[in-house]
C-alpha cells in the first residue's frame, strides 16, 4: 500500500486538523488541565471550517439546487449536532476522519483503476506509418487505414492488427496470452495488436481499424465485464438505495424523542442519533463488494483468464459440473496422420491418402489439415475434387480424376467400425474411411494426443467437488480411452452439435451450475447454453469471444483449474466481507439507540468499517499467487 | 452504437450509482464504472459529440466538478 500517496491525498489541511484534533482528545479525556471553554470551541472551530468549508458549501448547494440531502449535507447536520453538545474532538473528528475516508476512496478506485491501467498503457498514442516513400510519420491510431503498412520499434507495443512483412518476429504475447515466453511469428501470419516486439524493428501491414484491433476489443471486454453484475452487488445497489433514508428518519426520530418524553436527557438522544446519522452512509458495502470482483477479476487476467462479468466469478465459485469438449479443449487439437491402410489391390496408401486430401483440401477441420499436410508431405500432387458434397456429421462426398470418392465415418461409408485400441499412451486415433466408386477402399489413421496436463488439471478440479463429463463427436472406443486415462465422471461420444445443447440441458436439470468448456470453433451454440461457457484461445478468435462467458487465453487446463479456484476465494472474500460490514454496521446501530455507543464508534462504524472493508476486498488481486 | 467516456470527479460510489441510473433514463442504456472512471454509453444517437454534450449536461445538474471526456 503506498502509504505517501494517501498522504498526499489527505492535504496539509486534514494533517493539521488531525493534530489539533488528537490535542483536543487529550485535553478532554487525559490531561488533569483544562482550557477555557471559549478557546477549545475556537481551535476546534478554526480547524474544522479548514477542512469542512467546500464540504458545507457542497452540502447546501445539493439542498437547494436538487432538493437532496447528500452525504456531505448529513455529515455537515452530524457534526453542527455535535458542536452544539460541547463535543469539540469528537465534532472535528467527524469530519476529519469523513474527509480521511474520502480520501480513501479515492486511493482504493487509484489502485482499481492502476491494476487496468497496465493494460491500459498498451493503448497505443502514436503509430508509425510509411507512406508511398518509405518515410516514415507519426499519426494517431484511428487515422491509419487498412492496408497501411506500418513500423514497430524494439520494446514497442504493436498498436494495429497487421500482417508480418518480414521474414520472422520474436513477440511478447504475455498480455493476450499470459505466456512469459515470447512467441516467434513468420511471414504472412497476423501479429495482434497488444503485444510487445521484443526483436528489432517489424514492418506490418495493417489489418482491422483501430476500433476493432485486438487491442481495443480486450479493452472494450473488460470495461463491459462491469455491467455483468453478480448476484450480490445488484443487492447491495437496491439495499443501499433505502438504506440511507431509513437509518436519517431513525435520527430524527431519536432527536425528537425528548420533546414526548420529560426524563429523556436532551444530550443523550441527540448523541444516539448522531451515531445513526454518522453511520447514515453505506459507502463501504457499495465500494467493497465490487471491489472484492474487480480484484478477482484482476488477479485472474494475470493468468491469461477473461471473465466477462462478475456474475460469471460467481457462477464458477458456486459450479458444480463441466462439460468438456475433446478436440482442442482435452486433446492438443493438432492431428498427425499415423497409419494408412489399403483394402484394396488396385488402390496404393498413397492414393487412398491423395483422394482424401482432395476432398479435404478446402476444410479448416484439424482433422482434414493433418490429412492435407500428409499428402503433401510425402510429395503427392494436390487434385482437385470436383462435385464435393458434405454431409453434415458424416463426411465428405466428390468425384477426384473421375472416380468417386467418399471420406468419412464408418457409417458413411456402410460398413462396420472394428477399430480396437491397445493404446496406452496419451493418444487417441480416429479413423477416416474412404470409399471408391461405392466400395471400402481402406482408411487412414490420424492421431491427436491429450493435452499433457490435462490429467493434472481434471484432478485437482475433483478434489474441489466439481463433476467432469466429457461430450464428443467422436466414436465411443475413443471416447472410452479417454475416460481411462483422464478422470471423467460420464462420456457421451457419437454426439453431433445439436445433440450437444440438448445433453448440456440435460446435465443441468440434475446438476446446477453446469459450465461447458471447448475451443469455440463449432461450440457457440452449447457455448451460450451453459451457465457458463468457457473458450480456450487465442483472442483472435472472433466466435469464442462472442459466444463465451470466460476466455483461457493460453488455452491450458491447468490454468482452468487455477481460474475455478480464484473464483471461489473472490466469492468468498466478496460475501465475507458484505456480513462483516453488515453486522458492524448494524451492532453499533442497536448500540446507539440504546444509548451505550458513542460518536467514536459511530466513526470506526463509517470510516473504519470502509477502510477495513475496502483493504479486504483488495486481497483478491492477489490470489494469482 | 457504444460511445465510451472517461468520467472523472465523482466521490463517493453511492453517487456513481445515482448517476448512472439517471443516465440510463436518458440513454437506455449506459453503464458507469467507478473504480474504471469510465462511462459507456449504448444509444441510437449517431453523433458521439451531441452524446457527450448530453451526459455532461446531466452530470453537472447532479453534483458539481463532474468532468467527462470522450475517449478517442
Amino acid at each position: 500500500m503506498k502509504m505517501h500517496y494517501f498522504i498526499k491525498e489527505l492535504g496539509w489541511k486534514v494533517l493539521f486538523s488531525i493534530v489539533v484534533m488528537l490535542f483536543l482528545i487529550y485535553l478532554k479525556y487525559l490531561a488533569p488541565f483544562n482550557i477555557p471553554l471559549y478557546l477549545e470551541a475556537l481551535l476546534a472551530g478554526t480547524a474544522y471550517l479548514l477542512i469542512a468549508h467546500k464540504v458545507i458549501k457542497d452540502a447546501f448547494w445539493t439542498l437547494m439546487k436538487r432538493h437532496r440531502m447528500s452525504e456531505q449535507f448529513l455529515m455537515t447536520l452530524a457534526t453542527f449536532g455535535a458542536f452544539m453538545l460541547k463535543d469539540f474532538p469528537e465534532a472535528l473528528a467527524v469530519m476529519v476522519f469523513y474527509r480521511v475516508g474520502q480520501a480513501f476512496e479515492e486511493y482504493a478506485r487509484g489502485e482499481a483503476h492502476h491494476n487496468i491501467s497496465s493494460i491500459l498503457n498498451l493503448k497505443p498514442k502514436n503509430v508509425h506509418v510509411l507512406n508511398d516513400e518509405n518515410i516514415m510519420r507519426d499519426v494517431l491510431p484511428k487515422q491509419v487505414k487498412i492496408g497501411d503498412i506500418i513500423r514497430v520499434l524494439k520494446g514497442e507495443s504493436v498498436p494495429l492488427d497487421g500482417v508480418l512483412l518480414d521474414d520472422c518476429a520474436a513477440i511478447d504475447t504475455s498480455v493476450l496470452t499470459g505466456e512469459s515466453e515470447p512467441r516467434s511469428y513468420f511471414k504472412d501470419q497476423v501479429v495482434p495488436s497488444g503485444c510487445i516486439n521484443f526483436g528489432e524493428v517489424i514492418t506490418l501491414k495493417v489489418t482491422t481499424t483501430y476500433k476493432n484491433s485486438s487491442i481495443m476489443r480486450l479493452l472494450n471486454l473488460i470495461e463491459d465485464a462491469a455491467a455483468n453484475k453478480s448476484v450480490p452487488e445488484t443487492l447491495i445497489r437496491r439495499f443501499a438505495i433505502f438504506y440511507t433514508p431509513c437509518v436519517v428518519t431513525c435520527a430524527f426520530v431519536l432527536a425528537l424523542v425528548p420533546l414526548f418524553f420529560r426524563d429523556a436527557l436532551f444530550s443523550d438522544w441527540l448523541t444516539r442519533a448522531l451515531v445513526f446519522l454518522v453511520i447514515s452512509c453505506p459507502c463501504a458495502l457499495v465500494l467493497s463488494v465490487p471491489l472484492s470482483f474487480f480484484g478477482g477479476m484482476g488477479a485472474l487476467s494475470k493468468l491469461g483468464v477473461i471473465v466477462k462479468g462478475s456474475v460469471h466469478i460467481e457462477t464458477l465459485a458456486k459450479l458444480k459440473e463441466i462439460a468438456f469438449d475433446k478436440t482442442g479443449t482435452l486433446t492438443i487439437g493438432s492431428f498427425k496422420v499415423t497409419r494408412i491402410v489399403s483394402l484394396l489391390d488396385f488402390v496404393s496408401e498413397n492414393e487412398i491418402l491423395r483422394y482424401a486430401a482432395a476432398l479435404e483440401h478446402n476444410s479448416t477441420h484439424p482433422v482434414a489439415i493433418s490429412i492435407v499436410n500428409a499428402a503433401l508431405e510425402r510429395g503427392l500432387h494436390p487434385d482437385v475434387a470436383t462435385m464435393v458434397c458434405e454431409h453434415s456429421g458424416l463426411g465428405l462426398s466428390g468425384i477426384v480424376d473421375e472416380v468417386k470418392v467418399k471420406v468419412g465415418s464408418a457409417r458413411f461409408i456402410n460398413i462396420e467400425d472394428h477399430l480396437t485400441n491397445n493404446n496406452t499412451n496419451n493418444e487417441t486415433i480416429n479413423r477416416i474411411y474412404v470409399s471408391v466408386n461405392e466400395r471400402y477402399a481402406g482408411y487412414i489413421e490420424v492421431c491427436d494426443a491429450l493435452k499433457p496436463s490435462a490429467s493434472e488439471a481434471l484432478e485437482n478440479i475433483r478434489s474441489m467437488g466439481i463433476s467432469r463429463v466429457l461430450i464428443s463427436g467422436d466414436r465411443k472406443e475413443v471416447a472410452k480411452i479417454v475416460q481411462e486415462i483422464l478422470p471423467l465422471d460420464k462420456v457421451y461420444a457419437e454426439v453431433n452439435p445439436l445433440e450437444k445443447k440438448e445433453i448440456l440441458q440435460k446435465e443441468r436439470e440434475h446438476k446446477s451450475p453446469v459450465a461447458f468448456c471447448g475451443d469455440g470453433i463449432n461450440d457457440a451454440l452449447v457455448l451460450s447454453s451453459a451457465d457458463v461457457g468457457i473458450a480456450m484461445g487465442d483472442i483472435g478468435s472472433a466466435t469464442a469471444i462472442e459466444a463465451a462467458d470466460v476466455i483461457l487465453l493460453n488455452g491450458s487446463l491447468i490454468t482452468l483449474a487455477k481460474a475455478l479456484l480464484i473464483a471461489r476465494r473472490t466469492y468468498n472474500l466478496a460475501m465475507s466481507n458484505l456480513v462483516m460490514v453488515m453486522l458492524i454496521k448494524v451492532l453499533i446501530l442497536i448500540m446507539g439507540a440504546l444509548g451505550i455507543a458513542n460518536i467514536w464508534l459511530a466513526i470506526f462504524g463509517d470510516v473504519g468499517v470502509l477502510i477495513l472493508s475496502v483493504i479486504n476486498a483488495m486481497r483478491s488481486l492477489h490470489f494469482y499467487k | 452504437m457504444k460511445v465510451r467516456m472517461d468520467i472523472d470527479g465523482i466521490d463517493c460510489p453511492h453517487c456513481a450509482a445515482k448517476l448512472e441510473s439517471l443516465m440510463q433514463k436518458e440513454f437506455g442504456d449506459a453503464n458507469l464504472n467507478f473504480a474504471m472512471g469510465s462511462l459507456v454509453v449504448d444509444t441510437t444517437i449517431e453523433d458521439e459529440e451531441a452524446v457527450l454534450e448530453k451526459a455532461l449536461s446531466i452530470a453537472r445538474n447532479f453534483e458539481d466538478g463532474i468532468s467527462i471526456e470522450l475517449r478517442d
